[in-house]
């Protein structure tokens, strides 16, 4: 049975903090739906308002188009993934698992064999008759997943399940999680503060500040088109490069200054008219979407942004420069290759824009240009 | 000239440790010693010729007898009450919000011992009266709960606390309700406390000799603390043997329950909560 979910100016106040303010949301059937944000952003009450452990102070949630709102948690069947995996000390994993059925009246040969099945989906068959204490940090949160399927619940809830793990276990069990999400087809809402596990797990993510959605989109468009510079600068790794320029008319040709350079972009034709209105914007360029060369000739006038190399950090197949222009540093990423590696901190450089990837926010209100 | 100095007041302290060493020890010696003689007096003396007499004299009369059943009911009885009490009262003072819940604890510790002391006991003494309760196992037993949920309160509370919400949490969106919650998570999650509450209570109650002396009359339902006090004989004379083989008896179930719960507890805690 699949579910969406849906929230129409889903509110929650504690005493003085709006934590979840005026959200409105819908979550496809069998999604794979990611809440990202800072700590302190609301994503995880959004969650504990969909579990039932919250009471909205306004708006509604749906699920399936029924009006859940008031409803008791038992009556929501939902299953949550906790943080700290919750697994009580004093149960077998066993136990654990069948927790949810025995509490719901399952009968025991039943639930015997529904633990089975639900271990063995998860590789956890042999540790059953274990306690939690014996279990490793990533076969624990294997059991606590484990428990929250067995009854076939129709939303699936994850609270941060992965930031317990070390991180070679976090990426096998990304990838497991991802893989099991789309074989069951649960519906399933997802809290991390990580951008690359929700960009690595979610069809669509909704990143949340002070708890509103800046932005509901899919993985790529969220990396590729944020929708403000609040989502540029929260998602990537390293984040977005802004920078606050100024725009001068050269005739039909926009001049953007910066603090000490001028960028002159050949091809700007379908934004044109909207630069025109504006004094100032700013620019988002990918670290990824940019090129240093090395400035041999002192003398040479040079345009564009040039500065100097500031830190030099190796990412494996990949090279991070970090370049000090003016005030402002500007993050570069480039493939490791022979140009690049006889790149050196304290290096003159160029850095040259790729202008088609270009995105460019307003300086008021910090959206995207369209 | 500080050597001397420094090893003379060890010797003092030494000789002085084992002074008062011996007169904590001694009276336990007593204990051990005498119920085995055939002539017991209050010194101190291996027995001569050891001797199961003072024993069978106790254990064929019937009052001593019946006496450690009492003890055995209003202890085990007041127990009982305290420490289910205590953790339905725990629980809801560590998970409730309640506005000035810090008065309310603090007041527990005030009052922790006011009921069962000496201050009370007249109005104590009225109050069962007016119920009717003087002179019934439930008076004794309804007195000592009053007495010591306070303390249990509070040492419980304590245990609750350091049970995670997540737990109940996670209970809670299985589908769990309070009472599933309440009987299948804290409650063996706070076993150990629970234990800690009974052994506590039960050893006070099975010593305590002021509150059944003044709320009992008959001496069919005296527990021990009280029976102990009336082994003498006609001209007012302790018998002697007879009271310490009673003693010894007496102290059994306290020892062997300290023993017991410090194997089968140990009261260490183990966690599955990764944090």
């Amino acid at each position: 049975m699949e579910t969406s979910v849906k929230f129409e100016d889903l509110t929650k106040e504690f005493e003085d903090v709006v934590a979840v303010d005026h959200l409105n949301l819908k979550i496809e059937k069998g999604e794979f739906f990611a809440l990202l944000g800072p700590s302190g952003c609301g994503k995880t009450t959004t969650l504990r308002l969909i579990a039932g452990l919250e009471q909205p102070t306004e708006g509604k949630i749906f699920l399936n188009n029924e009006d859940v709102s008031s409803y008791p948690p038992k009556e929501r069947d939902v299953a949550m993934v906790f943080q700290d995996y919750a697994l009580y000390p004093h149960m077998t994993i066993s136990e654990n698992i069948g927790y949810p059925l025995k509490v719901r009246g399952v009968a025991k040969e039943d639930r015997q064999e529904r633990i089975k099945e639900a271990a063995e989906n998860l590789q956890i068959g042999e540790l059953l008759d274990r306690r939690p204490s014996q279990l490793s940090g990533g076969q624990q949160q294997r059991v606590s997943v484990a428990r929250a399927l067995v009854h076939e619940p129709s939303v699936f809830l994850f609270d941060e399940p992965l930031s317990n793990l070390d991180a070679r276990l976090r990426i096998e069990a990304r990838t497991f999680l991802r893989h099991l999400q789309k074989e069951l087809g649960i519906t399933t809402i997802y809290v991390t503060h990580d951008q690359s596990e929700a960009l690595a797990l979610a069809d669509r993510i909704a990143i949340m500040e002070a708890g509103q959605a800046r932005q509901v989109d899919a993985a790529q468009k969220v990396y590729h088109e944020p929708a403000d510079t609040f989502v540029a600068n929260f998602v990537g790794s390293p984040p977005m490069n802004l920078l606050q320029c100024r725009v001068n008319m050269e005739g039909e040709t926009p001049i953007l200054e910066t603090e000490n350079n001028t960028i002159s972009f050949t091809n700007l034709e379908n934004r044109l008219q909207r630069l025109k209105e504006r004094d100032e914007l700013i620019l988002g360029i990918r670290p990824e979407d940019m090129d240093l060369t090395l400035n041999v000739d002192q003398d040479e006038q040079l345009t564009g942004l040039v500065g100097e190399i500031y830190a030099v950090e190796t990412l494996g197949a990949q090279v991070l420069f970090s370049v000090k222009i003016g005030n402002s540093m500007i993050r570069v990423r480039e493939m490791s290759s022979e140009k690049v590696s006889q790149l050196a901190v304290g290096d003159d450089v160029s850095v040259e824009i790729n202008e088609d990837r270009v995105l460019y926010y307003d300086a008021e209100d910090k959206a995207l240009i369209n | 000239m500080r050597l001397v100095k420094k090893l003379l007041f060890r010797v003092l302290f030494y000789f002085a440790s084992v002074l008062l060493g011996l007169f904590f020890v001694l009276p336990l010696l007593w204990l051990f010693v005498t119920p085995f003689r055939s002539d017991p007096s209050l010194a101190v003396r291996l027995p001569a010729n050891p001797t199961l007499q003072n024993f069978i004299k106790v254990v064929n009369n019937a009052y001593a007898m019946r006496a450690f059943a009492n003890s055995a009911i209003q202890a085990l009885g007041s127990t009982f009450l305290v420490v289910m009490l205590a953790a339905l009262a725990a629980y809801a003072l560590s998970r409730v919000d309640l506005p000035g819940k810090g008065i309310i604890v603090y007041i527990l510790i005030l009052f922790s011992s006011v009921v069962t002391g000496i201050a009370a006991m007249v109005p104590l003494f009225f109050l069962l009266l007016q119920l009717g309760l003087i002179d019934t196992h439930l008076g004794i037993v309804l007195a000592f709960s009053g007495g010591f949920l306070p303390t249990g309160i509070f040492l419980m509370k304590d245990f609750v606390d350091s049970v995670s919400l997540t737990y109940e949490e996670s209970a809670v969106v299985s589908g769990a309700s309070k009472v599933q919650i309440f009987k299948d998570i804290i409650l063996p999650l706070i076993g150990p406390g629970m234990v800690v509450v009974a052994v506590f209570t039960f050893a006070q109650i099975w010593s305590n000799f002021l509150l059944p002396f003044i709320l009992l009359r008959s001496n069919s339902k005296m527990p021990v603390s009280v029976a102990i006090y009336t082994f003498t004989n006609e001209i007012g004379m302790p018998k002697i043997g007879l009271i310490s083989a009673y003693s010894l008896l007496y102290v059994v179930p306290i020892i062997s329950l300290y023993i017991f719960t410090n194997r089968r507890y140990g009261f260490k805690f183990y966690g599955g909560i990764k944090g």
